[in-house]
């Protein structure tokens, strides 16, 4: 909301300065964002009489003005404007003056900018001066003729401090709750509260109103038939208007408050909506079929072409100003093409309603229609506040485009407003704020900002928030009325005295950053990306468990319509942004959301997922670096699962299937317990292609939710170190090659040995003197015994044994 | 035999003077104390001594072995010495090229600000309660007091999803988790990430992330007096021993009443600068008393149960802490700028 200061004073006067004004109304939730000094575009320029207009002597096109500018006396100049006339008031810049727009319209529009005036003598004749049109001025782009200014201005003075060209223009911020502060009065009452000041609305002329629509001779009618969404709807016809431009002063106030300047109707409508914050409506009353005005629903009028020129869907719900016959606005949002107010318009019903605000919210927003007016509305205007603005407009009506008022304002209300009154208890009010604040400033505060205050027993009041204050319904508003006018500072910060109680622990939290913890102790960066991704992205990266991807209703583009099933395509997407910006490495992990369809619902679930290409461990200068790999990716993965104590039933297993976007020979994917937790491995050449790198690239994407439920199982027992010592014995099978090892491993260490203790891979061989197609795998066994050092004997006993059993088990040859 | 071991001994002490070779020493060795060596050669004569002497032939052979033995073991030593010397001379290393490196990560300054409050927070008491990105209307909005198509939900522009559910906007829903399944006395904090409909930019991200806390108690028990002590203490150890902390009137539907909390501008420190608009301060969090209808919302009754809620974005937070204005960088993990996080720790977390 914009306020001119110039407007304020009209309504109150404080003795703070800017500074404290801009602070006050800060602190008190009103923040002014901006505060914009507006300077003159003139300078002296002086209002004068129009006495005499005589032909130059010696130019058929110029005249010669004399014009009397009071107590600077007399002057005579050269004018060519087709409107000079003995008589009007105009605008005289004297010998000297500044003019923002130039001499002869050539300037800049800036008052530093422009040169002196210089007494000249045109045609022979010496003239004293300049008559000025609006463009020469700065005030708008009209150089058609001279400025006229209104008869009443008086003659002498100077025309800026007339026309309040110099002025200060705060910018507040609004809160959706405080519809009453946007307009001047209502914050020039916020102000008056706040100082304590007195407030004064503007003095109007009464005009005598009926509540009986059928009270006047048949020029309008207004017939409410959704009281429940209008109930109250004012009217006053008007008759001898000429449209035409309105004066300066009321265009410039429109235009500092960021509103387009029409003609003086619309105008004098959008000024009183500005000033007192009631919307209003002008409607071309020749074009109301029949003099009735009908409040209804849209129902079976399906279209409807507003102001702008655009042709509007209407739900059936959507409330309407009719005719008899047709629709004539979008109440309370926009009116239409066809009842506009024209240049040929000389009768105008105004209206001013109070409409529900959800309605005009359901229109506004369901046609993505915002005005001035809904705007408004939508917050709540002032519930008794229609009649005063038609008064307050019929004024400026009459005084700027010569209307006259033809019958009484027709006033309907069809639903009163309900009598709303709060029971204060002060005491839940101290307990609310944790200050005592007295009786009496309570009550004083509360009156300041248009209550009414009545007893109400002992530690309460009745409290009757004003018709302009919807949002005040309960004590809790009240503590913050009265919160906001003493000022939070003044309520004491104190620390809350609790018992020493311990939360619960949070296991899931501790296991989260202990698995951040390992991922940078693997060399990992922490890395951030959005959650909004591209349905080809989606397509390429299903995620762990493939569901289906949720698709945003309203996305911000198509490069972000769906939310991300992995947390991949991000990772890779920062690879290659830094390996565009001068990186030869990167490997970086993320912990974060991922989304799909479960059972037709969206659903949420926590990944952890890395992405590693280039140098991962350097070398010293001249001895290799170990580049990303499988075996690196897998290495970390393994590191992050010993340390949360799950390595032993962790499987890996080859499925080209799992993964496409992963290279089939050198991927794999991650069980626990027969469940997919996770896939690892290189990204496939394609995808790498795709990514233009040189490099392989490792990733892997786990799902963490399920990991975590394993690292937050209760830690196993603790035992000694054993006292006997171990015997090795080694074994080397032989078998085909794409048996997984691993497996192997895991055959034999399930043999039943009572003196086995570990069984351990150390090499996989293949080549001679092993068969093609055939590779060995040496495992390293450990036997010992639990209360004596074994012998030899026994151990080669029990290996012996092993190794027939492994050989038939697996159908493996023994290397010899 | 004596005469025997007398030349002996001469001729092996001569030989291992001062300077002799290893191969020498190693010669020496094998010929006096080997298996088929001079003394085992006279230990077999021994036979040919009378009775009466040999204990005293025995002795004097044994006293020659370990003569010889330690006479070669000093040597050995100062050979291995010598050879020790000389190597340390040799194959110096420049130890100004760098070492291996061992991998070492480190983590996001956005993750360092979110621990570092939550480190906070959970000292005072607070507990940390995660809830959900994928919300309902009424969790999100309907609960938290704002009726639909009341304009104080166009505070916050919704991304909408399938099956009438949304992403959340703040991090306020997890009140309503956690109120509704839980009794007072409570003093929670929800960590999380919010989503709104903003473009990428220096301000705005369609996902961030916020914090939001609430303390809730018996009526009286937890006042607005608390909301400023607590979060006066917060904001302090966050920012610093001097930060000024000032509370300012505003609106916010699901408090009642509401505050928005400043910090004195931490590049100007309250002078007035570019960043602060000359105020002196910026805006850091917004806060109120619980609105009795969002207390209404989880059944409780506004007259037994009140307390206060505040929520603050962790990104924005972490831009100020660190004097940095795009909040792109947060997003676009450019190693240059998350490397200077390499050793960051309570410094500048």
């Amino acid at each position: 909301m914009k306020l001119p200061l110039s407007w304020l004073k009209e309504f109150v006067t404080i003795d703070a300065g800017l500074d404290e004004l801009c602070r006050r109304l800060t602190m008190a939730g009103l923040e002014v964002e901006n505060v914009a000094h507006i300077a003159p575009t003139f300078d002296g320029v002086f209002i004068a009489k129009v006495l005499q207009v005589e032909r130059h002597p010696n130019a058929d096109r110029l005249n010669l003005c004399e014009v009397d500018a009071g107590t600077a006396g007399h002057f005579k100049v050269v004018c060519g404007a087709p409107n000079a006339r003995a008589g009007m008031t105009a605008a005289l810049a004297k010998v000297g003056a500044r003019l923002a727009g130039g001499a002869h319209g050539q300037g800049t529009g800036k008052l530093e900018d422009a040169v002196p005036l210089q007494a000249a003598v045109i045609r022979g004749v010496q003239s004293e001066g300049m008559l000025c049109s609006e463009l020469e001025l700065g005030l708008s782009t009209e150089h058609q003729g001279i400025l006229e200014l209104p008869h009443d201005a008086p003659a002498g003075h100077d025309l800026a401090s007339y026309l309040q060209m110099a002025d200060t223009v705060l910018d507040i911020a609004i809160t959706p709750n405080r519809g009453d502060c946007l307009s001047i009065l209502g914050l020039a009452r916020e102000i008056a509260a706040l100082f304590g000041a007195r407030w004064q609305p503007p003095r109007l002329r009464a005009i005598k109103a009926s509540a009986v629509a059928t009270d006047v001779p048949a020029v309008l009618i207004v017939d409410i038939r959704a009281p429940e969404l209008c109930p109250r709807y004012a009217a006053l016809p008007m008759a001898k208007v000429k449209i035409g431009p309105s004066p300066v002063l009321i265009r410039r106030r429109l235009e500092l408050c960021g509103m387009r300047a029409l003609n003086n109707v619309v105008d004098a409508t959008n000024y009183v909506m500005i000033e007192l914050g009631q919307p209003l409506h002008a409607f071309d009353l020749d074009r109301i079929a029949g003099g009735k005005i009908v409040v209804r629903r849209a129902g079976d009028d399906h279209e409807f072409e507003t102001l702008d020129n655009l042709k509007r869907t209407l739900d059936p719900a959507d409330l309407m100003i009719a005719d008899s016959e047709k629709p004539l606005a979008l109440a309370g949002v926009m009116g239409g093409l066809n009842s506009e107010v024209s240049d040929s318009t000389t009768r105008i019903a105004l209206e001013s309603a109070y409409f529900e605000p959800i309605t005009i919210a359901r229109t506004a927003r369901r046609l993505g229609l915002r005005s001035e007016a809904s705007y408004r509305f939508e917050r709540g205007i002032d519930r008794s506040g229609q009649a005063a603005a038609l008064m307050r407009a019929a004024e400026l009506i009459r005084r700027y485009a010569g209307g006259r008022e033809i019958g009484p304002i027709i006033d309907v209300e069809g639903r009163p407003a309900p009598y709303r009154e709060i029971d204060l208890d002060l005491r839940a009010m101290t307990s609310i704020l944790g200050v005592e604040v007295p009786a009496a400033e309570v009550r004083r505060r509360l009156k300041a900002i248009g209550a009414t205050v009545t007893p109400g027993g002992r530690n309460h009041f009745k409290v009757a928030p004003p018709p302009f204050r919807p949002d005040l319904n309960e004590t809790a508003d009240l503590a913050e009325e009265v919160a906001r006018l003493v000022g939070l500072a003044e309520i004491p910060a104190t620390v809350p005295m609790r018992m020493a109680v311990v939360n619960p622990p949070n296991p899931g939290r501790a296991l989260v950053k202990r698995t951040r913890d390992v991922m940078i102790g693997c060399g990992l960066v922490e890395a951030k990306t959005i959650g909004f991704i591209a349905p080809g992205e989606n397509e390429r990266f299903p995620g762990l468990g493939a569901n289906q991807p949720v698709r945003v209703t309203n996305p911000l583009s198509a490069e972000l319509s769906e939310m991300r099933r992995s947390l991949l395509p991000g990772l890779l997407a920062a690879l290659r942004f830094n390996l565009n910006r001068e990186a030869i490495a990167f490997h970086a992990f993320e912990i974060g959301k991922v989304f799909g369809l479960r059972d037709g619902m969206p659903s949420e679930a926590e990944r952890i997922a890395a992405v590693s290409y280039g140098d991962y461990a350097l070398g010293a200068v001249g001895q290799p670096a170990i580049k990303a790999g499988f075996w690196t990716i897998k290495g970390i993965v393994e590191t992050y699962f010993r340390a949360f104590g799950i390595p032993a039933t962790a499987e890996f297993e080859p499925d080209v299937a799992a993964a496409p976007y992963l290279h089939p020979g050198r991927s794999a994917i991650v069980k626990l317990d027969g469940a997919i937790v996770g896939v690892l491995g290189e990204l496939h050449p394609a995808e790498a292609l795709r990514l233009e790198l040189n490099d392989p690239c490792v990733l892997f994407e786990l799902d963490s939710q399920h990991l975590l439920a394993y690292g937050s199982l209760a830690r196993q027992a603790i035992i000694a170190p054993p006292r006997f010592p171990a015997i090795r014995r080694d074994l080397a099978l032989v078998l085909e090659r794409d048996f997984p090892a691993d497996r192997v491993r895991r055959a034999v260490s399930e043999i039943t040995s009572p003196l086995l203790e570990s069984v351990e891979l150390f090499d996989v061989y293949e080549g001679n003197p092993i068969a093609p197609g055939k590779k060995s795998v040496a495992l390293a066994c450990r036997y010992r015994g639990k209360d004596r050092t074994l012998t030899d004997e026994e151990v080669n006993r029990a290996h012996a044994a092993l190794i027939e059993q492994a050989t038939a088990l697996l159908g493996a040859e023994l290397r010899q | 035999m004596r005469q025997q071991l007398k030349e002996i001994r001469s001729r092996a002490l001569a030989e291992l003077g001062e300077g002799a070779t290893e191969a020498q020493i190693e010669n020496v060795r094998v010929r006096v104390l080997g298996r088929t060596g001079e003394l085992t050669e006279i230990m077999r004569r021994m036979r040919e001594v009378p009775n009466e002497e040999r204990p005293a032939i025995g002795r004097l052979i044994n006293e020659l072995k370990s003569e010889v033995e330690s006479r070669i073991a000093a040597l050995s030593e100062t050979l291995k010495r010598a050879e020790m010397e000389r190597s340390l001379g040799e194959a110096r290393l420049d130890v100004t090229l760098p070492g291996m490196h061992i991998p070492r990560g480190w983590l996001h300054p956005v993750t360092l600000s979110r621990e570092r409050m939550l480190d906070i927070f959970s000292e005072m008491g607070f507990e940390v309660v995660e809830t959900q990105d994928v919300e309902d209307d009424f969790h999100n909005f309907g609960a938290l007091n704002f009726p639909a198509d009341h304009p104080a939900r166009e505070m916050q522009d919704t991304f909408f999803l399938p099956g009438g559910l949304l992403l959340r906007t703040h991090t306020s829903n997890g009140q309503i988790r956690v109120m509704e399944r839980r009794r007072p006395p409570l003093a929670i904090v929800c960590p999380g990430n919010c989503y709104r409909r903003d473009e990428l930019s220096v301000r705005a991200s369609p996902m961030f992330s916020q914090i939001e806390g609430f303390m809730v108690d018996r009526a009286g028990v937890i006042t607005m007096g608390h909301l400023k002590g607590v979060l006066s203490e917060f904001l302090r150890a966050f920012f610093g021993p001097g930060t000024g902390v000032r509370f300012r009137s505003s609106f916010f539907p699901f408090t009642e009443p509401s505050a928005e909390v400043d910090i004195s501008c931490l590049l100007c420190h309250g002078a007035g600068c570019r960043v602060c608009k000359q105020s002196g301060w910026t805006e850091i969090l917004g806060s109120g008393m619980i609105h009795p209808n969002v207390l209404r919302a989880v059944g409780y009754d506004p007259a037994e149960f009140q307390g206060f809620a505040f929520g603050m974005g962790v990104e924005r937070t972490s831009l100020l802490k660190l004097g940095v204005d795009d909040l792109r960088l947060f997003f676009e993990n450019d190693l240059r700028f998350l490397s200077q996080f390499r050793s960051a720790g309570e410094a500048v977390s």
